[in-house]
């Protein structure tokens, strides 16, 4: 017993599947609201990637075609573990959904009619907008520099929460951006050599 | 042609072509379900409401809902893989061609501009959630800053500052303030 225990608490395609099993049940929404529990399990936890690795992972899994929340665990699965992580990460991820789901649609067939459900999702809500904005100070704190990346955010987050521009436009303007950023500082690295 | 291998396709179309999450989604699932005839517009406006009022990601649970009410567990299966799949390919070549590549400068000056820009899309994920979660009514339809004001819920915004500090100064994890936050909820805003 002892060792089967332990084997789960050691074995990584357990700790994939938990965390992003985690992920699909305590999260309303998708997507976005899944990235606090995904920066606290993915970094600060298990250290599987950096806060920029995070960054490229949120990035890549918005401008691909699919769900985000399932890019996001393929992501991390295929960068851990290959193939194997990524299906143990993305069956993590669903299998919440699928289980609830079922069960809601075979028993309920309603949620939302009863004031203490609907009290308890404004306070999931309320709870995901304290916690996003904790992640984005925290990853902004954690990647922000210099100059030209703060501007970048700042610009990036104007584009899309004001001016409402998709965000995969937004993520190939700042690729572009990018490219040309490094090659500036590039040349530059150059002659000061 | 079986219903399984039709809805698995049918999914996995949507998955290919759907980009920007749930929300955007849903409608092409909406499109994609006509030829199955197994939902009528009432129902659909069923499954998005059980859809967004319970847990895991939006578009998951509709292709959940829609395949089970079409075929039954083995249709939900059939949907959840198929929208899965693409993802599945897509992101696996990303991150192949990402780790192979990771010290070319290309790719390096790429994410040197991605970086700050996923940063940004987090807090505009931020006033997203925030608008729904802490405004009653739509934030574009306010005129003045005192409708701004009017509209602001006074308990979720308090709980969401909570949430905040608590996460911060108190280093509490995402899920116990989730659960916190849901039971409080159930108590404060039910009234």
């Amino acid at each position: 017993m002892k060792k089967l225990i332990s084997f789960f608490k050691q074995n990584i395609y357990w700790k994939l599947f938990e965390c992003f099993f985690k992920m699909g049940l305590f999260t309303i929404g998708g997507g976005m609201a899944m990235i606090p529990i995904m920066q606290e399990n993915v970094c600060d936890k298990y250290k599987w990637m950096t806060e920029e690795e995070v960054l490229d992972c949120i990035a890549v899994s918005q401008s691909l075609p699919g769900v985000v929340a399932i890019n996001m665990a393929t992501y991390v699965g295929y960068h851990k573990k290959g193939l194997l992580g990524a299906v143990v990460s993305t069956t993590g991820v669903v299998l919440p959904s699928f289980i609830i789901i079922i069960l809601v649609v075979s028993f309920l067939r309603t949620v939302d009619d009863n004031i203490y459900v609907q009290g308890a999702l404004e306070g999931i809500k309320a709870a995901a907008t304290g916690l996003i904005a904790y992640a984005a100070w925290k990853m902004g704190k954690q990647t922000l520099k210099n100059a030209f990346q703060w501007v970048l955010a700042v610009a990036a987050f104007v584009v899309i929460a004001v001016f409402g521009v998709s965000a995969v436009w937004v993520i190939l303007a700042g690729i572009i951006i990018g490219e040309v950023y490094f090659a500036i500082a590039g040349m530059r690295g150059e002659e000061e050599k | 042609m079986s219903i399984i291998l039709r809805l698995f396709l049918t999914f996995a179309k949507i998955g290919a072509v759907g980009f920007g999450g749930g929300l955007a989604i849903v409608p092409l699932i909406y499109q994609g379900m006509l030829q199955f005839n197994s939902m009528d517009p009432e129902e659909f406006a069923e499954l998005f409401a059980i859809s967004q009022a319970t847990p895991g990601p939006l578009a998951v649970n509709a292709a959940t809902f829609s395949g089970f009410e079409t075929a039954g567990v083995l249709g939900a299966a059939a949907a959840t893989l198929g929208v899965a799949l693409p993802s599945f390919i897509l992101v696996g070549i990303c991150v192949k061609f990402l780790n192979k590549y990771n010290e070319h400068s290309l790719v390096k000056g790429a994410f040197t501009g991605i970086r700050p820009v996923a940063v940004g899309m987090i807090l505009a994920g931020f006033v997203m959630i925030g608008q729904t979660a802490l405004f009653s009514g739509a934030l574009s339809e306010v005129q003045s800053l005192a409708g701004f004001f009017e509209n602001i819920k006074i308990i979720p915004l308090a709980m969401a500052a909570a949430t905040f500090v608590l996460a911060k100064k108190f280093k509490i994890n995402a899920i116990t303030l989730i659960i916190i936050m849901g039971v409080s909820g159930a108590l404060l805003c039910s009234v």
